[in-house]
């Protein structure tokens, strides 16, 4: 009673008189012979014929018999059978371990998922269907399968044609399959396997990546994503508040001037600028004419070092316009502007500030006689050193972002052609 | 432990439990009934056909926290296939059946009561229609008739609660809630019985002192 | 975490790095100095 036997017997197939094996004796109900195709009744003890063969035998890609062990057990190839749904077709290893009972080795073409009986019934949940705490979604419609070819052994009476309808539900990683027919419902789980665990397992050729992800397949980016989103979250954050802190300016000067409108230029000059930040200083210079209206002030603007006169130029605009038209009154123009100088070197500074008044002369107005009073506007200047440049942070948040929006976009992509319907 | 001699071949015959009439004779296959102090020879009992069954007389294990030797069992046959019943004697006496079917098992006890007003039970023992999707509440747990078949018995060995001759018919209803418990009502001799339970595998019932194959290494679980 | 997500974190570090560096030396490619001519051919207000 303690003596060791083996598990697979040899028998002799009554049609072709081939030798077969029997790998699961007491298990196995239908035998198809690997020779001629005939269907063999294994619950028989004289194992008679059920069915003939209905196809050419064509041989697995994992021959019967292989022995291969996944997740650290062993396993052997005892049936295998090719299911189709009209438009595409796969294929599913019986795998078999007398301590642990059968599984399905499902073969899509491109990856492999082992399948496995469920004994209690997943729950319905608002979003989908509930198993082990986790929660799967249908993915696509209700389908019919059929057999299309069959080999091996199996533990029901297994038929070419024999039909079940198939409502798939996925999540990451995972799948749960409900088969029925008229007489029974059951379902499997199935676990996505990783690239090269099952060729190498079984020995069979490694397979290339080309063609669509199956729908339970996880994407590949969103590990990826989640860390990049975090990490640019993270910078973001971190940009904003060395922005907040860093933002400080300093008011260096301040005067108010006076321009003629429509008369030449005037040039005032404001002494003793002095920047003291050796790495360089951005400098802002806001011009106000709060007076102008229909007119426009050109503020032409020079730093000058006092020291070795070298220059740096600017020029503010400040305008206004108003009228009225078929729908109401309208204004435009900004009677405040600025200019900004970057990086400008230390040392003592003068601002010359060059002033010209216009008046603007629109469709149908008449032009200022030359003979009215002259129209004196005031101009306030005001040079601010300090601050942070908006364009500067734009461009860095967007530098921090374009790689969360590459990997986003990679995979919707992914995402997409995962949930494409199959033609 | 009973210990006492087969009428028929005089081989040394062991008795684990006190309590069941029936014990097949290792050697000449000789159903030995037991009344009393008296062992009676009736009939021979068909080998049990080889199989690839990992479990085997004398396997331990545990379940509901009592554990449990595999002491006898009875094969079935039906028109699809065949499955086995092992019988489970309990530490404390009691017994129970681990069914094993397409490498799954039922552990079941039997109801203390037939459950006589479950419709289920009443259809199968008035022989009335019963169809696959019938609800059945047994003991206040919810099943569905998922299995239902015509089998007769092939053949049987060990101690066993009954005469289990070869030819034997019975017809037996599988019931399965949404949980992982089961149900199996079956009809034999005219006589209805209940069992409940629920669906386990091997490694959850800590399985020891399984069968060994030559060609197959332990289970990680059993290792 | 992966190699891509290293090289993406310390990219962050050098773009933050880079931000500081403007800041303190008041460096900008934005800093308009000299936009005159652009504006001198579009006086007047846009409306209609």
């Amino acid at each position: 009673m303690t003596e060791t036997a083996a598990t697979v017997r040899a028998l002799t197939c009554p049609a072709c008189g081939g030798t077969i094996a029997l790998r699961a004796a007491g298990y196995t109900v239908s035998l198809v012979c690997e020779h001629c195709g005939t269907t063999l009744d294994a619950a028989d003890p004289e194992v008679r014929v059920i069915a003939a063969a209905s196809a050419a035998m064509t041989r697995p890609e994992i021959p019967l018999g292989t022995r291969g062990a996944l997740d650290g057990e062993q396993w052997e190839v005892v049936g295998y059978l090719e299911r189709s749904d009209g438009e595409s077709g796969w294929s599913e290893y019986l795998l078999f371990n007398p301590y642990l009972g059968y599984a399905f080795l499902l073969d899509d073409g491109r990856r492999f998922s082992l399948g496995w009986l469920l004994d209690r019934l997943p729950e319905s949940a608002v979003d989908g269907l509930q198993y082990a705490s986790e929660t799967y979604r249908r993915f696509g419609t209700p389908y019919k399968t059929w057999v299309r070819f069959v080999v091996g052994e199996f533990y029901w009476r297994v038929a070419v044609g024999e039909q079940v309808r198939v409502t798939d539900y996925v999540l990451p990683g995972k799948m749960l399959s409900c088969e029925e027919n008229d007489e029974e419902r059951t379902w499997t789980l199935l676990e996505l396997l990783d690239r090269g665990v099952v060729e190498r397992a079984f020995g069979i050729d490694k397979r290339g990546n080309a063609g669509a992800p199956a729908p339970h397949e996880p994407s590949p980016w969103h590990s990826r994503l989640i860390d990049a989103i975090i990490i640019g979250t993270v910078a973001a954050l971190t940009l904003l508040f060395i922005a907040a802190i860093g933002s400080n300016t300093h008011q260096l000067a301040a005067a108010d001037f006076t321009t003629t409108i429509d008369a030449p230029m005037t040039s005032q000059v404001i002494k003793g600028i002095t920047l003291t930040n050796p790495a360089g200083t951005a400098v802002t210079i806001a011009a106000r004419a709060d007076g102008i209206d229909n007119g426009w002030v050109d503020v032409d603007l020079s730093l000058v070092n006092a020291v070795t006169d070298q220059s740096y130029g600017g020029y503010v605009l400040v305008e206004h316009y108003t009228g009225t038209d078929s729908d109401g009154a309208w204004s435009e123009g900004d009677r405040r502007n600025r200019a900004t100088l970057s990086n400008v070197p230390p040392g003592r500074y003068d601002l010359v500030i060059e002033l010209t008044g216009h008046r603007w002369v629109g469709p149908g107005q008449s032009p200022a006689s030359a003979w009215g009073t002259a129209d004196v506007q005031p101009v306030s200047i005001v040079l601010t050193t300090g601050g942070v440049f908006a364009g500067n942070m734009l461009l860095a948040l967007l530098a921090i972002l374009l790689w969360p929006a590459i990997l986003w976009a990679l995979h919707l992509r992914f995402e997409q052609r995962r949930t494409a319907p199959v033609t | 432990m009973i210990n006492a001699d087969c009428p028929n071949c005089g081989a040394a015959v062991r008795f684990r439990s006190a309590d069941l009439p029936v014990r097949v004779c290792d050697y000449c296959r000789s159903s030995l009934v037991r009344s009393g102090e008296v062992l009676q020879a009736m009939g021979k009992i068909a080998e049990v056909p080889a199989d690839v069954s990992p479990l085997q007389i004398g396997t331990r294990g545990m379940w509901t926290e009592t554990p449990f030797e595999l002491i006898g069992r009875v094969r079935w046959r039906w028109a699809d296939g065949g499955w086995n019943e092992w019988l489970m004697l309990f530490a404390d006496g009691s017994t129970g059946w681990l069914g094993e079917a397409m490498g799954r098992y039922m552990a079941l006890r039997a109801l203390d009561h037939a459950a006589g007003r479950t419709g289920v039970v009443r259809a199968l023992r008035d022989d009335s229609p019963i169809a696959l999707g019938m609800d059945a509440t047994i003991d206040r747990v919810r099943y569905i008739v998922t299995d239902i078949k015509q089998a007769t018995c092939v053949a049987s060995e060990g101690e066993l609660p009954f005469s289990a001759p070869a030819g034997l018919a019975m017809k037996s209803l599988d019931l399965q809630a949404s949980d992982g418990r089961c149900a199996s009502v079956q009809k034999d001799r005219g006589q209805v019985s209940v069992y409940v339970g629920a669906f386990v595998d091997l490694a959850g019932l800590r399985a020891t002192n399984m069968r060994a194959f030559e060609d197959w290494p332990m289970p990680n679980f059993a290792a | 975490m992966s190699k891509s997500s290293i090289l993406y974190a310390l990219f962050c570090l050098a773009v933050i790095g880079g931000f500081v560096t403007t800041i303190r030396s008041g460096f900008s490619p934005f800093a308009q100095g000299g936009q005159r001519a652009f504006v001198h051919t579009a006086y007047g207000p846009t409306h209609k």
